[in-house]
């Protein structure tokens, strides 16, 4: 009987804990979430039983240190079929194809516009840059224009590079930069499509904002951002979209180039 | 007896007998009468109007009644009985011949196809045909309608296609619409009795016909009351109307097989005592004619027995299906012009909560990076997303780091970590473990970092734990001298 109710109690916690990462709560606006937290990282058995609870829902959580516990879950699908794997339709409604092999490319290049070289993703202090759309947009141009350097100059390399990412530097290249007209932010230009990204972003809690308002609006990065960027760094496109980003600052006499911010 | 109404054959009578009949009634029983016939007529008209002047010779009115007859002739209880069209057209070839002689075989069945179609009134060329009944009031009204005298079915056992007579025409053919079939029934009987009492078998073989026809009627009568019965139950009282009927429509055929049997065994009476073979098999053909007619009495009684329970199913089917449409409420007179006067605070919860109740849980995406860049990203045709595993386990355990182990030094550490038990252990007596193996530098690196691992149960390899005792650390260069270590708990183990 009193093993039953503890079981009870741990499977109702465990259920509010999984409720809070899903909400992308805030532990420091949430006592009960931090609790609840501190309970998954001392408690062994309570936290096995969660990640039992997640695995039969086909998620697991990303966070690998107790520190990055502390600014809550992140949640992370293991497999397609999870109910909560993002898909074309929630995400990205109403692209074309090539609108969306284009988007691909530039979540590979903003991850590398925040964290541009590998060790960054891995260092807890690392304080990101910040960028507004358009310094964004402008630096993925050249990390495009660099891959097709790359395409072009390197034919043993060709082989390499998957026919997505040159079907989509080729689309985002021949896509006009800024819309003609302020403040329209249509996903046919560069800057609209960049902006929606972002704002996918933000709105699903990787990104912040760091004042700006409209076309100007700076965003930074946040730590669930940092987990994510880390666990694709691996991923041979993101090492390709990394690698072009380089060879592209490695030869700034080219001019031209808008967006290398030295801020950070 | 007699007080049973004869049925509407155009209209689904079921509401109780008036006393008396009306003009009405009876004038729709008399236009019935009338009416009966009208398939026959419009096939006589078109058979003979010229369009074929190869069947000019033919008389259609006298081809459909020897239809009629071959139908007739083979109809017997049960699904499968019945004329087939092969049969037809060797019933009828005598009689077209007789009159056109030079007719080729396929003239003929072209003539008792046409015969047929009509007489079914099916399909293409099918004709309608207005006609005016008196209402109660006595007021005109029009009605069309449309009937074929002949139906055909389909029987699965021979796989061929069966032509019966339909209820109408069964009239029609015993021309006795203004008497109650049950009357006749019981004085057909009574006058085959007095015959094959009297000797007169040749008489009695006109009147056996005659019963096998009432029989097929009345089997048609029953059925098509039931079937009307259970059409509409909800119109039908059971208790007061129905039941009194199949009561009376059991009692009879309970009357039928008794008078039946008892004309049967004056009949084998009659075939020992003639010595006639002529006349010996007379009384056969009738005693097998009667005999057909009593199993499908039989056939009847049962079917009527049957019928109780499955009209009482029936109706409660029917009523279950009518109270599940009643409970929903009237949703703009009961709903919304109510809601209309409550205030919004007591209305938003309201909403709220039909809002979730009818929306069900919502899922909310997460945006999985890696997924969802694997899917923007993917080829063509392709929409598996591939999850790469060993990348996880590249990350995850901060040993890989320093993989591979020498095989030496991962045995050592082994050693190491079995002397740790439940009792804690301090970080620095392990590490001079180690230093007395003769562990380098950097093996006792990687050492103090495996147990520092530990410290974080879910990065936790070794199966330890590392806590702090609360004493200040007294190495400044290295954190971990002061830790405490011990074997982590394992609640099987306990149990």
């Amino acid at each position: 009987m009193a093993e039953e109710a503890t079981l009870n109690d741990m499977a109702y916690a465990a259920g509010r804990l999984i409720a809070f990462a899903l909400k992308s709560a805030k532990p420091h606006r949430d006592s009960d979430y931090k609790q609840l937290i501190d309970r998954y990282i001392h408690e062994e058995p309570f936290a096995e039983g969660v990640d039992a609870f997640l695995e039969g829902m086909n998620l697991k959580i990303l966070n690998e240190t107790t520190q990055s516990l502390q600014v809550g879950l992140v949640l992370a699908c293991t497999a397609n079929a999870s109910p909560f794997a993002p898909n074309i339709e929630s995400h990205a409604r109403g692209l074309s194809r090539e609108q969306q092999m284009a988007m691909g490319v530039i979540h590979l290049a903003v991850m590398s516009f925040y964290y541009p070289q590998v060790d960054d993703d891995d260092d807890d202090e690392f304080r990101s840059r910040s960028g507004t759309p358009s310094e964004i947009a402008g630096e993925i141009r050249e990390i495009c224009e660099a891959l097709q350097t790359a395409h072009q100059q390197d034919d043993s390399d060709s082989d390499a590079m998957p026919n997505q990412i040159r079907l989509a530097y080729e689309y985002y290249l021949a896509l006009q930069p800024a819309p003609a007209r302020a403040g329209y932010y249509g996903k046919t230009t560069q800057i609209g499509l960049v902006h929606h990204v972002l704002n996918e972003l933000y709105r699903n809690g990787f990104l912040g904002l760091d004042g700006g308002e409209g076309v100007n609006t700076r965003y930074v990065s946040l730590p669930k951002y940092r987990i994510y960027v880390r666990r694709m760094s691996s991923h041979q496109m993101a090492q390709m979209v990394r690698k072009a980003r380089m060879a592209m600052n490695q030869q700034p006499e080219d001019g031209a180039v808008i967006a290398v911010d030295t801020r950070d | 007896m007699s007080d049973q109404q004869q049925p509407s054959l155009f209209e689904t009578r079921t509401g109780p007998d008036p006393k008396g009949e009306s003009w009405s009634q009876v004038f729709a029983r008399r236009m019935q009468s009338l009416l009966m016939g009208y398939p026959i007529h419009q096939m006589v008209a078109r058979g003979e109007s010229g369009h074929r002047p190869d069947w000019d010779k033919q008389n259609f009115t006298f081809l459909a009644l020897q239809v009629f007859d071959s139908v007739f002739a083979r109809m017997a209880p049960g699904v499968g009985s019945g004329a087939t069209r092969e049969e037809l057209i060797h019933d009828l070839r005598p009689y077209i011949l007789g009159l056109q002689g030079e007719l080729s075989d396929e003239t003929v069945a072209e003539i008792v196809d046409f015969l047929l179609d009509n007489l079914m009134n099916e399909g293409r060329g099918s004709f309608e045909r207005q006609a005016v009944w008196l209402t109660e009031d006595e007021e005109p009204k029009p009605y069309t309608f449309r009937f074929g005298l002949l139906k055909s079915y389909h029987d699965p056992d021979s796989d061929q296609f069966i032509i019966r007579a339909t209820t109408e025409a069964i009239h029609l053919y015993l021309r006795m619409l203004d008497q109650p079939i049950e009357d006749e029934q019981i004085s057909n009987l009574f006058i085959l009795h007095e015959q094959v009492r009297r000797g007169r078998i040749n008489r009695a073989r006109r009147e056996v016909e005659r019963t096998m026809l009432l029989s097929l009627e009345y089997e048609r009568y029953i059925e098509g009351m039931l079937r009307a019965v259970r059409r509409d139950v909800r119109t039908v009282d059971w208790v007061r109307e129905v039941t009194p009927k199949i009561e009376e429509a059991h009692r009879h055929v309970r009357r039928l097989i008794k008078d039946q049997g008892t004309v049967l065994s004056e009949l084998k009476k009659e075939l020992t005592r003639n010595s006639d073979r002529a006349l010996q098999q007379v009384i056969r053909d009738l005693i097998e004619y009667l005999e057909l007619c009593q199993r499908r009495h039989m056939e009847l009684e049962r079917r009527i027995l049957a019928a109780g329970p499955a009209f009482l199913e029936e109706q409660a089917y029917q009523r279950f299906r009518s109270m599940a449409r009643s409970p929903m409420p009237d949703l703009n007179e009961q709903v919304f012009l109510p809601s209309l006067e409550l205030s919004d605070k007591v209305l938003r919860p309201h909403l709220k909560s039909i809002s979730h109740t009818m929306l069900g849980p919502q899922i909310q995406r997460i945006l999985d990076l890696n997924i969802f860049i694997d899917k923007l990203l993917r080829e063509d045709g392709n929409n598996e997303v591939f999850l790469d595993e060993e990348e996880d386990e590249d990350r995850l355990p901060i040993m890989n780091m320093f993989n591979p182990l020498e095989d030496q030094l991962e045995e050592k550490l082994a050693q190491i970590v079995n002397r740790v038990d439940v009792a804690p252990v301090r970080l620095s007596e392990l590490l001079q473990t180690g230093r007395d193996m003769n562990l380098e530098q950097d093996q006792l690196s990687v050492l103090g970092v495996s147990f520092l691992q530990s410290y974080h149960a879910r990065a936790d390899l070794l199966g330890l734990r590392v806590y702090k005792d609360g004493k200040p650390l007294d190495d400044p260069d290295f954190m971990g001298d002061d830790l405490l270590i011990r074997r982590a708990y394992d609640p099987e183990n306990q149990a």
